[in-house]
């Protein structure tokens, strides 16, 4: 048997059948988490503002037009949590022109490990900003289009951003860059 | 004329497949004759390919704690249940409940009822055997009590 489209799911939903809406969030809530992990870099954090946002998506699903939205409408439900989180803990400062990392430079971190290891670390030094389009493109796949949906920016925001978090980040990791990892 | 920055820009929409047809020519052309752009090129594949490793390595260690939120969602008329979930709050495991299929449930409920026979009949077993050893204790603190005639040894009494 074929396993349901978002679509046919969101319907089946909006119809009344909540086991629809329980294979949505097996289908999302392992790259919902994610995404808010890679944000909050806190496994707690994360999974309460995954739950939160599963929340608030079963109660306002109903009232989604375009079941094709889907995914960027979940992940915005997410992101909007997490910057929540960051207003209540008054994380991430603002972002400033050419100032792609989050606090310390990494180049004052010393890191060891595999190379997949250090990448990640890299990554969350990025600012949130950075880090989520970067997130979005790499793990989810999205498109530039999906991504500016998500985070409300235009597309020429999101190209800049995510060019700029590249450059940083192959600047930093260029020494790591073609050892085994 | 473009700067270098703008032609790494131009890669980045490359490798995310968003670059359009009318400037594919002009970054080409561009990274036939600079080789810090073609480095920007392949760094930035490198920097995908590590991404996906941790990707693909996530996938196969990580496991998600799965609880259901239609349940949360079905009991929204009741504001404890909603408040503990969305809050994060995990329940107690006195309270939580354990969802196994019919033939678990048979097999661990038989499992219980044979290992609490098995349990019964050894600990029968061996009352028995402690009673009597502590019979031989009480014995044998007793006085030794000599009675004439008892040893068949012994022929005082014919004589």
């Amino acid at each position: 048997m074929h396993p349901s489209t978002d679509d046919q799911l969101v319907l089946r939903f909006k119809a009344g059948d909540r086991e629809a809406f329980g294979e949505l969030y097996a289908r999302y809530r392992p790259r919902v988490y994610r995404f808010a992990l890679k944000l909050l870099q806190n496994s707690d954090q994360a999974e309460d503002c995954t739950q939160e946002a599963f929340l608030k998506a079963g109660r306002t699903v109903g009232g989604l037009l375009e079941a094709s939205s889907l995914r960027a409408w979940l992940f915005s439900i997410v992101r909007n949590e997490v910057l929540e989180h960051f207003r209540k803990t008054r994380r991430n400062g603002q972002l400033t022109a050419d100032d792609v990392w989050n606090g310390k430079s990494p180049h004052e971190d010393v890191v060891t490990g595999e190379t997949t290891e250090i990448v990640q670390h890299m990554i969350g030094l990025l600012k949130s900003e950075y880090r989520e389009v970067l997130v979005l493109r790499e793990y989810e796949q999205m498109s530039y289009t999906e991504i500016a949906a998500v985070t409300g920016d235009s597309e020429s925001s999101v190209k800049s951003r995510l060019f700029k978090a590249r450059k940083a980040l192959v600047k930093t990791l260029k020494p790591y860059f073609g050892k085994k990892s | 004329m473009m700067k270098h920055d703008e032609y790494r820009e131009l890669v980045s929409e490359y490798i995310d497949g968003e670059m359009r047809e009318s400037d594919a020519e002009g970054l080409f052309r561009h990274l036939s004759t600079c080789g810090e752009c073609r480095d920007f090129l392949k760094d930035s594949l490198e920097l995908r390919s590590k991404i996906l490793d941790e990707v693909l390595l996530a996938r196969t260690t990580v496991t998600e704690p799965f609880e259901t939120i239609t349940t949360a969602l079905s009991v929204q008329g009741t504001k404890k249940s909603t408040e503990n979930v969305a809050s994060g709050k995990r329940r107690s495991f006195a309270s939580r409940r354990i969802n196994v299929s019919f033939a678990t449930a048979l097999g661990l409920t038989s499992l219980i009822v044979i290992a609490t026979l098995l349990i019964s009949t050894v600990f029968w077993l061996r009352g028995p055997a402690a009673s009597q050893e502590e019979r031989v204790v009480y014995v044998m603190s007793l006085p030794t009590v000599e009675v004439q005639g008892a040893n068949p040894n012994d022929n005082s009494i014919n004589q």
